[in-house]
């Protein structure tokens, strides 16, 4: 009974938009640059995935708490100041804690700035919404972009690499494809996910 | 209240706000950056020469057993032990810079190890320049004393000399970078190091 009840909630509507109906990545289009540069290995791609929901939740929630000041004219410019001033804060906190994974992240992490997903969730829903509501908002966002990231980087890692988390899993004769470690693999796999994902919702572009 | 002068104040404050988050991050991380810095060039010199050492102990590791001398600019390391001598080339690569810590023998032309502190070539081609199985290609390689501009060739035809080394299958223009970074810097260090009247 319980379950049942649970579907019609608000919370369970909000977080299953983000993480599969109006999936960032593989419905919305959103935040490709990063999703192809950065899923050629893992650990990569769960570091950029946490990065970017924590910057999602936050600059959210700000923008959230302050969406009756906020004059709208600025509005934009106020969205891109939060945004900038979380992203900064998580790559120097990377560098300071995580100078291993901030090397191979590189530009990215400061690139998290230019994620569409992140303008989007704080034009589209923080600005409207309570605060209780933009929070589960941006972590079904931030995990619907984890979730995406880590299986494109699962696939390429293990063909273009032959490991997963750098455990080898292909057997010892495998031979690398080098195409799955730069962006066209990223662009084939992310190919793939995007027809199988609008195969299974049903989501066609109708022209009307 | 007006509402040009709303918005002035709204984003004065905002101004304000973040500015002092940065720099409260600022101070939080900072020091832990500029060390992390440190350990990542002294770690790389360190296992250059083969010394054991951890985060907590590599500053004394360091001043243990290698010199630190700056000429003109270029730092070089000198292992007290071995009399190994490491310094760091740098220039532009395919995509981006590459930055590399090479380690010689005390006669400046028998290469110990090639590390490469930072580079942006293609993963998987010219990316294989960071990889430590290709840079043992490196050890051992006896660079061209006489003409130090051509000190190292990195190419995919070797005659049999004593410094050519392989270049990266697929990463040609990658190997081509490398050669001109490496013997740029080399031709620089070599003259400095040996006017200066270094290893002694």
């Amino acid at each position: 009974m319980k379950l049942i009840r649970l579907k019609y909630t608000k919370w369970f509507n909000i977080s299953r938009d983000g993480i599969s109906k109006n999936n960032p990545i593989l419905i919305g289009v959103l935040g490709i640059c990063s999703a192809l540069a950065i899923t050629n290995r893992v650990d990569n791609a769960i570091a950029m995935g946490i990065g970017v929901t924590f910057v999602i939740i936050a600059s959210s929630l700000v923008v959230s708490l302050i969406r009756d000041f906020i004059p709208s004219r600025v509005r934009m410019v106020t969205y891109m100041v939060i945004i900038s001033t979380f992203v900064i804060s998580v790559q120097m906190f990377m560098e300071g804690f995580f100078p291993q994974i901030a090397e191979e992240l590189g530009a990215y992490v400061g690139l998290i700035i230019t994620n569409c997903i992140v303008m989007g969730r704080a034009e589209a829903f923080a600005s409207k919404n309570p605060i209780k509501y933009t929070f589960v908002d941006g972590l079904a966002n931030g995990l619907g972009y984890l979730f995406v990231l880590v299986s494109i980087a699962v696939v390429r890692e293990a063909l273009a690499f032959g490991t997963i988390l750098d455990m080898r899993v292909m057997p010892n004769g495998w031979v690398n494809w080098t195409v799955m470690a730069i962006a066209p693999g990223g662009f084939f796999i992310l190919g793939l996910y995007i027809w199988f994902m609008r195969e299974l919702s049903k989501n066609y572009e109708v022209q009307s | 209240m007006h509402p040009h002068l709303r918005i002035l104040v709204f984003v004065s404050i905002l101004g304000l706000i973040t500015s002092g988050m940065l720099v409260g991050m600022d101070l939080l991380t900072r020091d832990r950056i500029a060390e992390n810095q440190v350990f990542s060039l002294y770690s790389a010199v360190l296992s250059s020469n083969e010394h054991a050492h951890t985060t907590a102990n590599f500053r004394d590791v360091f001043e243990e057993n290698i010199v630190e001398t700056e000429i003109e600019g270029i730092t070089f390391f000198e292992d007290i032990n071995s009399g190994n001598v490491s310094f760091i080339v740098e220039g532009g690569g395919v995509w981006g810079p590459i930055i590399a810590l090479i380690t010689l023998e005390s006669d400046m032309r028998t290469i110990v190890t090639i590390k490469i502190l930072y580079q942006e070539e293609t993963p998987g081609l010219g990316g294989v320049i960071a990889d430590p199985q290709y840079l043992e290609k490196y050890e051992g390689v006896v660079l061209n004393l006489e003409d130090p501009e051509n000190g190292i060739n990195i190419t995919h035809n070797k005659t049999g000399a004593d410094n050519e080394v392989d270049a990266i299958t697929g990463g040609t223009r990658t190997s081509n970078s490398f050669e001109t970074i490496f013997n740029s810097g080399y031709v620089e260090a070599l003259e400095l190091w040996l006017n200066q009247g270094g290893g002694n």
